[in-house]
């Protein structure tokens, strides 16, 4: 296991580097001069030079790469170009956030999916199983802003609700942070609910016709034991698979969400950044998650090896 | 070919998705002649007005006729869909003929640079190649492009990894063929099933980033019109006129749906395997 995280940890150095290569060259694939995108059509010649000179962007390429990234390791994300603040403190304020709305929109999206799943599965072909199925491809077709827009409209319409304006943490106060969160939440939910019942059910059918679930019948266990006891870890792999492919698509689709509700997170910075034409915030909020998204795989690697023994690296 | 065909018609979902699909792809050829007023025009004195004989599904904050702006936004949804997994399929095909060929360090290479793009939520790639370039149409395509084109190139490689040293293959190598004729003679037809079936749910999810983008005013620009970008406008007036957010919403979810049950179906003819339980 050792060795084996070694090695996992080690293959990960050509794709960060890669990741780190790709990141920088958004900026410099920007048509035109980017200090002068920057700062906008009244900048003078001087401001352009001076933030030019700044941003090191009068450096060869190389050069330019080489201190961008050093100072990257040492975390130093270089400070916005419209307000003039360090970028690694605020992404780390607003991640905070963000990481708040995406526990939460993990949370109600299995407590949806994985019971359903398992009894669509275990009642397969029945109307339940139909609701179910269909449930899971409208999850799947209706895109995340529009799942919000349509919740937003309906608690404005009938409930006469609207989520808080001004966003607070959990730990600060649950009870205003859940109004805050809830709805944005429930529609990265209801989005994560549609693959991972999905999988659910696949993975739950095809571990129901295996011999080890008809001896235990066969012992006379309770349908209850049966797909808790013996069924569940063996069906549980492939949803972990897909549940850590969702936790990357969340922190993407957070960009949308938070937009949608107004919530100053990750994603909203990101968006912000790239409304202003404030590339290093771009650069630094997209190399952030992309960091973040990495390490969340390398996590469910490990989780394999603890959900079934007989995976050994 | 001809047991796909009969399986394909034999398949119900197939065959409605695939009659859906056709009429979604009619609409936004026949845009110009089934849009009953141009997406663009504004009816000042019928503004967010509710449905009637002359605006079918009402109008917009402009007066403009949500029916035709939707219509239109099909023909938006589906050029950028299609043309976008067109860039995926074509390099991702070559990436992936290449890479499951030859094998080796141009594998090793080409897998590493896919591995990056993978690192990427979808969308936060999308966004930040758009960020660059700037928003538009064109860009829109290429952002959607390059995002998908890893799953193309692991789907080609995957599968020439399995043909290439099956016996027709050598033999083609042994009368002396040239690794073109190889590659995309030999090889190619055979690893079209796959890249059916993944360019099919791959449209779905181009046209769901196409509308994200545009959601944030960073695909279609205005005016023209784009279901996404309706949304996005429609938000403020949401409470004053509903229709304007639930049509286009419903629009997309049908083509999105279509094409998705469309993917599954055809995934189950090709591949027994993997027929959905």
């Amino acid at each position: 296991m050792g060795s084996y995280l070694l090695k996992r940890v080690a293959s990960l150095i050509p794709i960060l580097f890669g990741i780190s290569v790709l990141v920088f060259t958004i900026l410099h694939l920007v048509p035109g001069d980017p200090a002068s995108i920057m700062l906008g059509t009244n900048a003078t010649p001087e401001a352009i030079a001076a933030l030019n000179k700044s941003m090191g962007l009068d450096q060869p390429l190389l050069s330019q790469y080489m201190s961008w990234i050093t100072g990257m390791l040492q975390g130093n994300f270089g400070v916005s170009v419209h307000t003039g603040e360090d970028i690694l403190p605020q992404i780390l304020k607003r991640f905070a956030i963000t990481l708040q709305l995406t526990v939460l929109g993990v949370l109600i999206g299995w407590a949806l999916a994985i019971p359903f799943g398992i009894l669509s599965a275990i009642r397969a072909h029945s109307k339940t199983d139909i609701v179910v199925r269909v449930a899971t491809l409208l999850g799947i077709s209706v895109p995340n802003f529009a799942i919000g827009t349509l919740l937003l409209l309906g608690f404005s319409l009938y409930f006469g609700w609207f989520p808080p304006i001004d966003v607070v943490s959990f730990w600060e106060d649950p009870v205003e942070a859940f109004k805050v969160f809830i709805l944005p939440a429930t529609t990265m939910g209801i989005v994560v609910a549609a693959g991972v019942m999905r999988m659910t059910r696949s993975a739950f059918l095809e571990t129901m016709d295996k011999d080890f679930i008809r001896t235990a019948r066969a012992k006379g266990n309770s349908q209850w034991t049966i797909v808790m006891g013996h069924a569940f870890r063996n069906s549980s792999i492939p949803i972990v698979t897909i549940a850590g492919m969702q936790i990357g698509y969340l922190l993407g689709g957070s960009v949308i969400v938070e937009q949608l509700f107004s919530i100053p997170g990750l994603g909203q910075y990101i968006l912000e950044g790239i409304y202003q034409r404030d590339y290093p915030v771009v650069q630094g909020g997209v190399l952030f998650v992309a960091l973040v998204f990495v390490l969340v795989n390398l996590l469910i690697d490990l989780i394999y090896t603890w959900i079934d023994p007989r995976i050994k690296y | 070919m001809s047991t796909f065909r009969k399986r394909f018609l034999t398949n119900k979902t197939a065959v409605f998705c695939s009659v859906l699909l056709a009429l979604l792809c009619l609409t936004a050829v026949l845009a110009p002649v089934l849009a009953p007023h141009d997406p663009t025009e504004m009816f000042q004195d019928h503004r967010m007005e509710g449905s009637s004989a002359d605006y079918l599904l009402g109008t917009d904050q402009f007066g403009r006729d949500l029916l035709s702006r939707i219509i239109y936004g099909a023909r938006v949804s589906l050029v950028v869909g299609i043309s976008a997994v067109l860039v995926s399929v074509a390099f991702g095909t070559l990436f992936g003929l290449i890479a499951g060929y030859f094998g080796r360090w141009i594998d090793g290479f080409i897998m590493r640079v896919m591995d990056v793009l993978f690192a990427f939520p979808e969308i936060l790639l999308a966004l930040a190649i758009v960020a660059a370039l700037g928003p538009g149409t064109f860009n829109t395509i290429m952002a959607i492009g390059i995002v998908n084109i890893p799953i193309f190139t692991r789907t080609v490689r995957g599968a020439v990894l399995s043909i290439k040293n099956l016996e027709y293959v050598e033999s083609a190598r042994a009368i002396g063929a040239s690794t073109k004729r190889i590659l995309f003679l030999e090889i190619f037809p055979n690893v079209t099933a796959p890249l059916l079936v993944q360019s099919s749910l791959a449209i779905s999810g181009a046209i769901l980033t196409e509308s994200a983008l545009s959601f944030l005013g960073l695909g279609i620009q205005p005016p023209d019109p784009s279901w996404g970008g309706m949304i996005s406008e429609a938000r403020r007036y949401m409470e004053l006129a509903p229709g304007m957010i639930i049509w286009p919403c419903i629009a997309m979810t049908v083509t999105i749906l279509a094409c998705n049950m469309f993917g599954d179906a055809v995934r189950d003819i090709l591949d027994p395997r993997h027929r959905s339980k």
